[in-house]
């Protein structure tokens, strides 16, 4: 997992780049979290859980439409990806769901989802 | 953490004899943080904590098995229910269902405890989404303004209530949360809505826009809840000479476009005021429309345990279909 903050310089840089795309406005909501959890059966531990989170969204409007993705990768690149994501955004309505830009490699994903969305393809 | 699901399970099977078994106790803790900007300048964040403990004990009587469960959820660890405290309610409750009994289809007066009248409470929550409005897919459509419960029910979700499992200072639009009035003295006064919902049905949004990393927003509540009535829960039980007191529901017969409900219950039969004997195999039935007119008391219990909680509340009348 990425040691990188979540801040609201890293939140204000990536709102700046999405509009710098194009987008008419944008919305970057992150979670942090750290969860425990153990469950316990006539007194022997079935199962212990330790979780750790953290992930970032950037959702993008262009006019009346918008489009969203995330990622829990936060270097810069997987953030420029993150953005870039916009060659589907800009013309959502062309996404077809069987092809939404998923990408996974390691503890990295990129998903996507959008609104007002008609599917093609 | 283990030794605090331990204690809790055995003080649950300390209750009776015959709580033999246990589907087990869980712990948990989960502390985080959650931010939110947009290119209109706004820029905020929070940090949010809960731990929850809960156990389900399983009884036995002459070869016939029973299982309930109890919990205590909260913001603080030091504000925790104790885990015995927790494992002696679930033991009570899992140990008073055994002996139950099947009864014959009836309409009689129905009392829901807290935990089943919050998720009667739900239904309502689920009704005024702004969402289930705008698609036209809510018995409450077009209903603002006018009656839908008697006087005594007031319904609020407060995002502001101090130390409450749903409060946050802004939502997930950056929008201030704050305290609406959903129903006032029975009058329904407000939808919950998100401002895609709100643009949607010509209204402003009220500040309830729940977002989830990379999804768009969708309407939640915060802490939504029934206000208490002056009745202890012994009096409610008190007022009625023959009818149900539903401490389970099972499975999903709501249908909310026409308020239509069914679900297999579980509870005692009361008699001359009093609790009875257990019962099961049971089914409620009745409508949202007419469960929510025909509220006629609200208990004094409101304990927050969760997001969407109620008292104690006590219908009218429904169909309870048995033998």
């Amino acid at each position: 997992m990425t040691s990188i903050r979540i801040d609201q310089n890293l939140t204000s840089e990536l709102l700046a780049k999405a509009k710098r795309k194009g987008a008419t406005a944008a919305d970057a909501v992150a979670v942090e979290g750290d969860a425990a959890s153990v469950q316990v059966r006539l007194s022997v531990v079935d199962k212990l859980s330790k979780a750790q989170e953290k992930r970032l969204g950037l959702r993008v409007y262009l006019g009346q439409r918008s489009a969203g993705a995330s990622t829990s990768d936060l270097s810069p690149a997987s953030l420029d990806e993150l953005v870039e994501t916009r060659r589907s955004w800009k013309t959502p309505l062309q996404v077809c769901p069987t092809r939404l830009p998923w990408r996974r490699s390691g503890r990295t994903s990129i998903s996507m989802t959008a609104r007002r969305c008609r599917w093609t393809g | 953490m283990i030794e605090l699901a331990t204690r809790a399970e055995k003080a649950a099977l300390a209750v009776d004899s015959r709580l033999t078994n246990s589907e087990g106790a869980d712990f948990s803790a989960f502390g985080g943080r959650t931010l939110f900007a947009n290119s209109h300048g706004f820029y905020g964040e929070y940090q949010s904590s809960s731990f929850s403990c809960a156990v389900a004990p399983i009884a036995v009587q002459n070869g016939l098995m029973q299982r309930d469960y109890w919990y205590a959820v909260g913001r603080k660890l030091n504000r925790l229910d104790s885990p015995e405290a927790v494992g002696q309610e679930a033991g009570r409750r899992t140990v008073r269902r055994l002996g139950a009994r099947k009864i014959a289809t009836c309409r009689v007066p129905v009392v829901f405890e807290p935990e089943i009248a919050g998720s009667f409470l739900g239904n309502l929550c689920s009704a005024v989404n702004g969402y289930a409005i705008y698609k036209g897919a809510s018995y409450l459509v077009g209903r603002l303004g006018e009656r839908i419960a008697p006087d005594l029910v007031t319904v609020y979700d407060d995002g502001r209530m101090p130390g409450g499992l749903g409060s946050k200072p802004f939502d997930g639009e950056g929008l201030p949360t704050r305290k609406n009035v959903v129903v006032e003295r029975g009058i329904l006064r407000s939808y919950l809505l998100d401002t895609y919902a709100a643009r949607k049905l010509g209204l402003a949004s009220t500040g309830s826009a729940s977002r989830s990393v990379g999804e768009a927003s969708s309407v939640g509540a915060t802490n939504f809840y029934l206000t208490p009535g002056t009745a202890t829960p012994d009096e409610i039980i008190c007022s009625v000479k023959r009818g149900l007191y539903v401490t389970e529901l099972i499975g999903f017969g709501i249908n909310m476009v026409t308020g239509d409900y069914s679900r297999g219950a579980v509870g005692f039969w009361i008699e001359n005021g009093e609790l009875a004997y257990p019962v099961e195999e049971i089914t409620i039935a009745g409508n949202l429309k007419d469960m929510w007119m025909g509220v006629e008391a609200i208990g004094n219990d409101l304990v927050f345990r969760g997001r969407i909680v109620s008292p104690t509340v006590k219908i009218a009348a429904m169909t309870v279909a048995g033998e």
